[in-house]
């Protein structure tokens, strides 16, 4: 009856304060699933065990525990049973009543490589009594014994239910006195033992049992001096020879090093952490810092102060991205007078537009086709048909403009509404990544403001009207600025025939969007934006300055390649370096004859020097500019005669205009100059050794 | 120093979107880009094939397909060796701007100028709207020198476009040095040569090629 009673309690308190998910194994076998994985060795040594004892009873596995804590734990290690370790708080093998702790640890001390909790809950079970198994298992060894850990066999998983059965039939036995004495009180926890599951245990640390008895009001805490590392007494296997004393140290040390290492490792990389950490704190508080200035102090006085001295230096910092589409929309202004209601009129005639055009694809299609019509030279409306196709290609790699993201449309209706609002120009590729830069930036309606009044502004204009005389003023400036800030250079690419207009037409058309990271990106426009138009051939020749001794090592192929291709890894600090030179104002003194000359001011002369003629590109459309480049290394003859042989002799006072040759070839071809007998290009080219190569029939033909 | 034979320039034309630039990434890088950005101005590769045993440098230009920009682009014809002009299988009304660029063509490039006809986007075939007999009839009739149908994504014939480019300039190009090896062993035996002769040996080699 009372060993029932005692039971009944034991599965109750086990229920309560143990984790126990398996009940029902009693008669598991052996070896069932959920078993750990043994090396060979391991096992060998089980089955070994399992023969040996297979035949024994209860008496013998306590005389086993006996013979351990009585023994030397060396001589256990050496004796036929793999010998599992534990770690049994010293403090709580104290506090234990003698017999008690004994008999409290019996039952946990699985060898790890079952599954335990079956096992407890089979002891649980359990309500016989066994006086005699008390007797043998009467454990005044174990808590005399020096050591805190216990020694079993890993064999014992193995055993028979007999010896299970008996660590149960002790357990009970031990309850029961306490049981008489104040039930109410009466909890049984698993004492905390972490059980190393094989003594020589290969990645298997992380299965450690521990749980938590507490006998008869003694909490036991779970011992936290319990490592896999600590278990393991036995630095080799049992049946191996012990290490001589002076390999012991000579490993001991070698072990210290290697943690000494690791450590050292560790503290270096915790330190570079924390500088890095501290290093983005700080930037994140200089980035606060402005932000906090702009937001309180410049936008609200914005008309006034803008043009202060603190508020550019700031400026060229880079705008914070909070209040960044903010200041762009003030800066470009809306010079147009553009209004909502003009927005929302020529999105809905784009959306239209594109409708109908996507209807006639569609129909076109089904009945054969029917050649589309040239677009006419002042309605390019058609050019939408385009949009949908850029819009998808543009900043590929952020995938927010792709059909499905969440600015495909916005960046569909701003390029739309753009070429109904400006039927003359229509569609232009590149426009697409201006327009997505500022969509990030800013709401679509001011987003669309900022476009059309930034296409507006003359750079923009010549090019994407493609108004050939102005953009070749642009050419022939930069060429100029290009020689003069950087002429080693110069003459390197001068050499080597690579033109100017090869890079720059790209990085003109999209200010650098395509060709350089987005953050970038938006800091050479923050200072464009401050500056006008000079910024971008200053930012170009920053580019060329950043990668210049790059480029001097390179030969024409190479040197294409890398400004078609420039590398992400270029950042605004190290571009802005290189464009810093140029910002300083310069000094006239007139004296020199080689003292530099700004941008706008090569600019303003090369205009003066190509503009006269302007009426006469717009009526008679091609060769007022001829361009002989034969003569171009002296000087550009600018003509008002058509006959290139004249030029020569008659406009030598204009010869100031100075252009690369290389680049006289491109704009002669852009500005459809027919192309004159005397100056047809050899059709040669050169390998590098200077030997021409003829690579064409048409050496022979001239 | 690289060491090649031959040096030759080679560049693509068509209207926007027809694949110029993932046909150039597919030849020179091995990868088809799938989010390429479209083409401002002109974009530039090379790439090493050989030719028999000749190494053959190939510059490729790739230009912007869009009409605003076709008055740039011609400057790069001036200089071409081939010029590859492409279309979308898939898209009619690219292959319907074929004319325009051969005008271009003729009006800037080079007379004897290498011209290939490409119809690309092979691998959607189910969209396709030019038949391949369309295009290679197209090709016949104004004076292609070569016709092919490619696929930048599956690479389909993309090498077999570069190495056709590359083996007919260097051929052409072997038997132009020859002509002018004996050209100029000829003018050096006779000491001088009619004028007759001159008209004649460049009307032949004018039509060496067509």
């Amino acid at each position: 009856m009372k060993t029932s009673n005692l039971a009944e309690l034991a599965a109750r308190t086990k229920s309560e304060d143990c984790v126990s998910p398996k009940q029902d194994n009693i008669h598991s076998p052996p070896f069932r699933k959920g078993h750990f994985r043994r090396s060979s060795y391991e096992s060998a040594k089980i089955q070994l065990d399992h023969i040996k004892y297979s035949g024994r009873r209860g008496p013998l596995y306590v005389g086993r525990v006996n013979s351990l804590n009585s023994c030397d734990l060396n001589e256990a290690a050496r004796s036929t049973q793999t010998v599992v370790t534990f770690n049994l708080d010293r403090d709580r093998d104290r506090e234990c009543s003698t017999s008690f702790a004994s008999i409290e640890t019996v039952p946990t001390m699985d060898s790890g490589l079952g599954s335990v909790c079956s096992k407890r809950s089979s002891l649980d079970r359990r309500s016989q009594t066994s006086n005699s198994h008390f007797e043998c298992c009467s454990t005044s060894d174990f808590d005399s014994h020096s050591s805190p850990r216990l020694c079993d066999d890993a064999g014992f998983v193995e055993e028979e239910e007999e010896d299970v059965e008996l660590h149960s039939r002790n357990r009970d036995s031990k309850l029961k006195p306490n049981n008489q004495q104040d039930q109410s009180k009466r909890r049984i926890v698993l004492p905390a033992l972490n059980i190393a599951k094989t003594l020589f245990s290969r990645n298997r640390q992380s299965e450690i049992t521990s749980k938590l008895w507490r006998p008869n009001n003694r909490i036991f805490k779970e011992s936290n001096c319990i490592s896999t590392t600590g278990l393991i007494f036995e630095n080799r296997p049992s049946n191996l020879p012990a290490k001589s004393e002076e390999e012991a140290a000579k490993h001991r040390a070698l072990y210290q090093e290697l943690i000494e290492q690791a450590k050292k490792k560790e503290a270096k990389e915790a330190k570079e952490q924390k500088r890095l950490r501290e290093l983005q704190r700080k930037m994140e508080d200089q980035v606060a810092a402005s932000c906090k200035i702009w937001v309180e102090q410049i936008l609200p006085k914005w008309a006034e102060i803008k043009t202060s001295k603190k508020c550019k230096e700031l400026w060229w910092q880079g705008i914070p991205s909070l209040v960044r589409g903010k200041v762009w929309s003030l800066v470009i202004g809306n010079d147009l007078n553009l209004t909502p209601d003009l927005y929302e009129i020529c999105c809905n005639r784009a959306k239209m537009k594109l409708e109908e055009i996507n209807k006639m694809r569609a129909e076109r299609s089904i009945s054969n086709p029917i050649g589309g019509a040239p677009p006419s030279p002042t309605n390019r409306e058609n050019t939408i048909d385009s949009i949908q196709l850029d819009v998808g290609r543009t900043f590929p790699h952020l995938g927010i403009f792709q059909e499905g993201g969440p600015y495909y449309d916005l960046l569909i209706n701003l390029l739309g509404a753009y070429v109904c609002y400006r039927p003359d120009i229509g569609y232009v590729q590149s426009m697409s990544f201006i327009a997505a830069v500022l969509l990030l930036q800013m709401d679509p309606y001011p987003a669309f403001v900022a476009f059309a009044n930034l296409l507006n502004r003359p750079l923009q204009v010549s090019f994407f009207r493609l108004k050939k005389p102005q953009m070749t003023a642009y050419f022939i400036a930069f060429d100029q600025f290009f020689e003069q800030e950087l002429p080693e250079l110069y003459a390197h690419f001068d050499a080597h025939d690579v033109r100017s207009d090869i890079y720059l037409i790209e990085w003109i058309y999209t200010m650098f969007a395509k060709s350089l990271p987005l953050d970038v990106t938006c800091r050479i426009w923050d200072v464009y934006l401050r500056d006008d138009e000079d910024f971008i051939f200053k930012t170009a020749i920053g580019i060329l300055r950043t990668f210049e001794q790059h480029l001097l090592s390179l030969e024409f192929d190479e040197i294409v390649h890398f400004l078609c291709h420039i590398p992400d890894s270029l950042t605004s600090v190290e571009l802005f370096a290189n464009i810093e030179p140029l910002m300083k104002p310069y000094i006239n003194t007139g004296e020199t004859a080689k003292c530099k000359r700004s941008f706008v001011q090569i600019l303003a002369e090369v205009n003066e020097r190509v503009h006269p003629y302007h009426h006469l590109y717009a009526t008679e459309g091609i060769s007022m500019l001829t361009l002989d480049p034969n003569l171009c290394t002296n000087g550009l003859s600018s003509s008002n005669s058509t006959s290139s042989g004249l030029s020569t002799s008659t406009h030598t006072s204009i010869s100031g205009i100075k252009i690369s040759r290389s680049l006289s070839f491109f704009l002669r071809d852009m500005l459809k100059s027919p192309p004159a007998a005397s100056s047809e290009q050899s059709f040669t080219l050169k390998k590098e050794n200077g030997m021409p190569m003829s690579s064409s029939s048409c050496n022979l033909s001239n | 120093m690289e060491d090649y034979k031959y040096l030759f320039k080679v560049v693509l034309v068509g209207n926007a979107g027809v694949g110029k630039t993932c046909l150039v990434r597919k030849f020179t890088q091995g990868i088809f880009p799938p989010g390429q950005s479209a083409t401002i101005g002109v974009d530039f590769m090379i790439k090493t094939v050989k030719v028999g045993e000749d190494k053959i440098k190939l510059q490729i230009w790739d230009t912007a397909g869009q009409e605003r920009f076709r008055s740039i682009t011609q400057s790069y014809y001036r200089s071409a060796h081939a010029i590859v002009l492409v279309y979308d299988v898939a898209c009619q009304p690219s292959f319907d701007c074929l004319p325009e660029w051969l005008g271009e063509i003729e009006q800037y490039a080079n007379r004897k100028v290498l011209k290939i006809l490409v119809g690309n986007k092979v691998d959607k075939e189910d969209e396709r709207e030019v038949p391949e007999r369309i295009g290679k009839n197209f090709a016949d009739a104004n004076g292609f020198d070569y016709f092919l149908e490619t696929s930048a994504l599956d690479a389909t014939n993309v090498d077999t476009l570069f190495q056709e480019v590359a083996t007919r300039l260097t051929n052409d190009m072997k038997l132009t040095d020859e002509r002018f090896h004996n050209f100029k062993s000829n003018e050096n035996r006779d000491g001088n040569i009619s004028i007759l002769d001159r008209v004649l040996e460049r009307a032949k080699c004018a039509n060496c090629r067509t």
